[in-house]
């Protein structure tokens, strides 16, 4: 018997949801609550963020973009941790399910990383008179970006599945170096937003309606990332099959 | 809510430019990505051979 079964074992119950099959019924049984977890999420979070939490002192309404800024951002981090850690776990047990979760995961982390960075953008204009400055904090979040879209084009220009995954995963968990740079950036290097975080930070605690807000767009953000990557691990799982089908039909790949 | 009021959150204390803009360009980001979404689901299920088993069950033969 070969390693793979041995290692899958000490997953314990969780190892039959490495089988495509076993997690294509999991999937498609927890997205829905998640696209509907997201919807609500997203309108409580925007009626509390555009509506009822009050201005801010320093920048006014300009303020709240940052029920955008920050779920967006934080969910570019966590989406290339999560590919890093499918990748690793698909390298060291070769689990295929993994694999395709680590592909799933990424158009959806750069959709993020995009948000991200043009609301951020358009925050920093009104409150530091710029739309861009090559600091550490933007440079790396741009830089990650970059990894989102290298490991996507990475995968679609090679056409062995085997050696898509495998390449793919590599880049994933190399680049979740990047991950804590962006998060530190603020600490090591001092950015941009330094100026913002002061001044916030100078200001009495946020209203409770603003941290309800937050947390409510912040899990609207994950709901949507969760179900958006579900849906587009369902249909990995279903493209490979097709493959597969067609090429014990047609031995040419026609 | 009064027209005014309407009219002073609409302009989102002079940065409606900026606010609405924001949640414009995150909306469309993520209503495309839903529709590619669908589109690629409805795509691979179409192009699933019929069989006698769910046509959008997996097939279960891939090894890769």
């Amino acid at each position: 018997m070969s390693r793979v079964p041995v290692a899958l074992s000490t997953l314990g119950p969780w190892a039959r949801y490495a089988a495509p099959e076993a997690c294509f019924d999991l999937a498609g049984r927890l997205q829905p609550h998640f696209w509907w977890g997201a919807a609500l999420l997203a309108l409580t979070g925007a009626a509390l963020g555009l509506v009822t939490a009050p201005d801010q002192f320093a920048q006014g309404d300009a303020y709240r973009i940052v029920f955008l800024h920050v779920p967006a951002a934080w969910m570019s981090l966590v989406i290339y941790l999560s590919m890093g850690l499918w990748a690793a776990v698909g390298l060291a047990l070769s689990t295929r399910v993994s694999f395709m979760m680590a592909r799933a995961l990424a158009p959806t982390g750069a959709m993020m990383t995009v948000i991200a960075l043009w609301s951020g953008a358009l925050w920093g204009k009104p409150t530091s008179g710029e739309w861009w400055v090559w600091d550490a904090q933007l440079s790396a979040e741009l830089l990650l970006l970059f990894l989102y879209l290298g490991f996507i084009l990475l995968q679609a220009t090679i056409d062995d599945p085997v050696r898509s995954d495998r390449a793919g995963a590599l880049l994933a968990v190399v680049g979740s170096v990047q991950v804590p740079v962006v998060w530190f950036a603020l600490q090591w290097w001092g950015t941009r937003q330094r100026g913002i975080a002061a001044a916030v930070g100078s200001l009495p605690p946020m209203a409770a309606w603003t941290v309800a807000g937050l947390a409510a767009m912040v899990g609207a953000f994950w709901a949507w990332s969760i179900a958006a990557s579900l849906h587009r691990m369902r249909s990995i799982i279903l493209e490979r099959g097709l493959d597969v089908r067609l090429a014990r039909t047609h031995p040419e790949g026609a | 809510m009064s027209w005014e009021q309407l009219l002073a959150f609409i302009d989102m204390g002079g940065h409606a430019a900026y606010v609405w803009g924001a949640y414009a360009i995150a909306a469309m980001g993520l209503v495309w990505e839903g529709v590619v979404l669908w589109m690629r689901r409805r795509q691979a299920v179409d192009e699933q051979p019929m069989s006698d088993d769910d046509a959008s069950a997996p097939s279960c033969t891939a090894r890769r």
